[in-house]
């Protein structure tokens, strides 16, 4: 393995791969690199990895079993999640879709909720194993070049070189950005996410929930928790935790006449969330910008030596109800990273080499986007947000209420324009989904 | 307490929190120089949209005697404001490490 310095403070020999960025799509690139005999380094500005970062809560696992096909023995895992809920809220209701699968409980597939400062530190671990060498602690500052392609990277004084650089820096990537490859940042294609952890025991989350140990439940919730703006509020359980959040999106918030700060503080005061909460104690408060503009706001993937992975690239699948960033990240790490692996068998790292890994995102994740292709107009569409939530308790309450009136009468609660929108949303919906 | 302070206030039988109550939860080591600058305070006084006292989750942007006055201490490093200043008047990076934010849980 090499070491980043000598003892008179020189560089040891180029990398074949240097990796910016210790999150999951970084951490796996380099544990497939390393794996494959690749001589990779990864850059880490965090303390060490995850201790930038942050999320929901739950991790899917495709490309971690591939990865670790038995990486339930020692992943950090707090609890499968068995439970889904959607849930339309107003401020006294709210109405949800609730789906339970108790295969879920063994193999995981619905994936599994953690925190990012042990999960990321788990997977620098097995980098390590794997023989990467990872830098934690170091801050990227910009990209080398000779002959005008890149060639390694640049931090403070010291100087780093690579055949390959793979990006993997995260929501705002600066150095993609000071590449060319990636434009101004468009608040339409970003949310803010903001989350609260609360400490509870396990029988609390447990009884609070309705679940077992066994369990884990993930809701997302539209309407009320942002006040009513495009994107959404999440509950994740942990074993004794209980994470409560919302995302944003950054245009809509920013035009309104809220604030971030005050959002989240609004949604935990909702009696629903408080049945979940009361009494437990806050532990952290954190945020994060999350890209959320699907196909649209896809960065350049590649140049002559260098590829943009994970959500540097905008890779997250967030449709505002589905939140996909990090089993995403991870693939677009695995496969640059064998693109990697066969450029470097080549010994040609050239941009007509590198395009394999545009064409394998294409056919094996963006092909997901764009059978999302509708969810955009129907997730853009601000009826979502601030009309249905409201519409759905109010029907649903003018039911109960209303025994007795005919059915009719309810539907003519619905206005003659809104009727039309609302048969053009649900099939436009029903597409998206 | 100006308007810029319109935070959730800590009240009684409530769970809500100010803002820096809960910011008071989040480890910090503090550079002894700034990560973030404002390029030129005049676009500041004359943006009507004001975008980055609205995203802000740390309430670093705060509105005193009219002027948008930043803070870099509380920075949680998200990157919204750089994002939502469409005057591009924010010169954004990361701290320098070993600084800034480090979530115990994330
Ligand atoms: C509130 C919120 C909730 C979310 N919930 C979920 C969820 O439940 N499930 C899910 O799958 N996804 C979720 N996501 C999305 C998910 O967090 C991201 O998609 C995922 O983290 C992307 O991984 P990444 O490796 O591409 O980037 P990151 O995880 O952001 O990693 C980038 C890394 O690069 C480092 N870095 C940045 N710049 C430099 C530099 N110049 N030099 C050195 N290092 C640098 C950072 O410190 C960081 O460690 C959520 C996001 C948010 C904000
Ligand atoms: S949005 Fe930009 S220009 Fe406007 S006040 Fe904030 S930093 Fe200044
Ligand atoms: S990066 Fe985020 S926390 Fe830091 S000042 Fe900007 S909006 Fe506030």
């Amino acid at each position: 393995m090499n070491d980043i310095r000598n003892e008179d403070g020189i560089m040891s020999d180029e990398f074949d791969v240097i990796i910016v960025g210790g999150g999951p799509a970084g951490l796996t690139a380099a544990i497939v690199a390393a794996r494959n005999g690749l001589n990779t380094l990864v850059l880490e500005r965090g303390e060490y990895s995850g201790s930038k970062n942050v999320f929901g809560g739950v991790i899917y696992t495709n490309t971690l079993r591939k990865l670790f096909p038995d990486f339930q023995k020692d992943a950090p895992i707090e609890r499968p999640i068995t439970r889904r809920r959607l849930t339309f809220m107003d401020e006294k209701s709210y109405f949800s879709v609730d789906y339970k699968n108790y295969g879920f409980r063994d193999n995981f597939i619905n994936g599994f909720s953690t925190f990012r400062s042990k999960f990321d530190a788990w997977l620098a671990k097995k980098a390590e194993d794997a023989g990467a060498l990872i830098a934690t602690g170091v801050k990227v500052d910009s990209l080398l070049h000779k002959d005008g392609k890149v060639s390694g990277v640049i931090s403070g004084n010291d100087q780093m070189e690579g055949k390959m650089v793979i990006l993997a820096d995260g929501a705002v990537s600066l150095l993609a950005m000071s590449e060319g490859m990636k434009g101004w940042p468009d608040p339409n294609n970003y949310g803010v996410g903001i989350k609260e952890v609360f400490q509870l025991t396990e029988e609390e989350v447990n009884k609070r929930f309705g679940i077992t140990s066994k369990d884990g439940i993930e809701d997302l919730i539209i309407g009320y928790p942002t006040k009513y703006l495009r994107g959404g509020g999440f509950i994740y359980t942990f074993r004794d935790m209980v994470s409560v959040g919302v995302i944003v999106s950054l245009e809509a918030l920013r035009k309104s006449e809220h604030y971030a700060i005050d959002i989240i503080e609004d949604f935990k005061e909702h009696p629903m969330v408080q049945d979940l909460i009361s009494g437990a104690q806050i532990k952290e408060y954190s945020a994060h910008a999350i890209p959320e503009g699907g196909l649209r706001m896809i960065s350049k993937l590649y140049r002559d030596n260098v590829m943009v992975v994970g959500d540097a690239a905008g890779l997250v699948n967030s449709s505002g109800i589905y939140l996909n960033g990090v089993e995403i990240a991870m693939k677009s790490g695995m496969i640059a990273a064998e693109v990697a692996v066969e450029a470097n068998k080549k010994k040609d790292y050239s941009e007509k080499t590198l395009s394999v890994y545009e064409r394998r995102m294409n056919d094996e994740i963006l092909i997901e986007f764009r059978n999302l292709k509708d969810a955009p107009y129907f997730l853009e569409n601000p009826r979502m947000y601030n009309y249905y939530p409201k519409f759905v308790n109010q029907m649903m309450e003018k039911m109960i209420i209303s025994d007795g009136i005919p059915k009719e009468a309810l539907i003519n609660m619905i206005k003659g324009k809104e009727k039309w929108e609302l048969i053009e949303d649900a099939l436009r919906g029903l597409k998206a989904l | 307490m100006g308007i810029d302070r319109r935070c959730a206030q800590g009240v009684e039988g409530s769970m809500k929190m100010n803002i820096d109550d809960r910011l008071a939860l989040v480890k910090y080591k503090v550079d002894n120089r700034p990560h973030i600058i404002l390029k030129d305070d005049k676009v500041c006084d004359t943006c009507e949209g004001k975008y980055c006292v609205h995203v802000c989750p740390a309430s670093c942007y705060r509105i005193e005697n009219n002027r948008v006055i930043f803070h870099y201490e509380d920075c949680v490093e998200c990157g919204s404001c750089l994002i939502s200043c469409d005057k591009k008047n924010i010169d954004w990076n990361y701290p320098r490490a070993p600084y800034g934010v480090t979530f115990k849980f994330g």
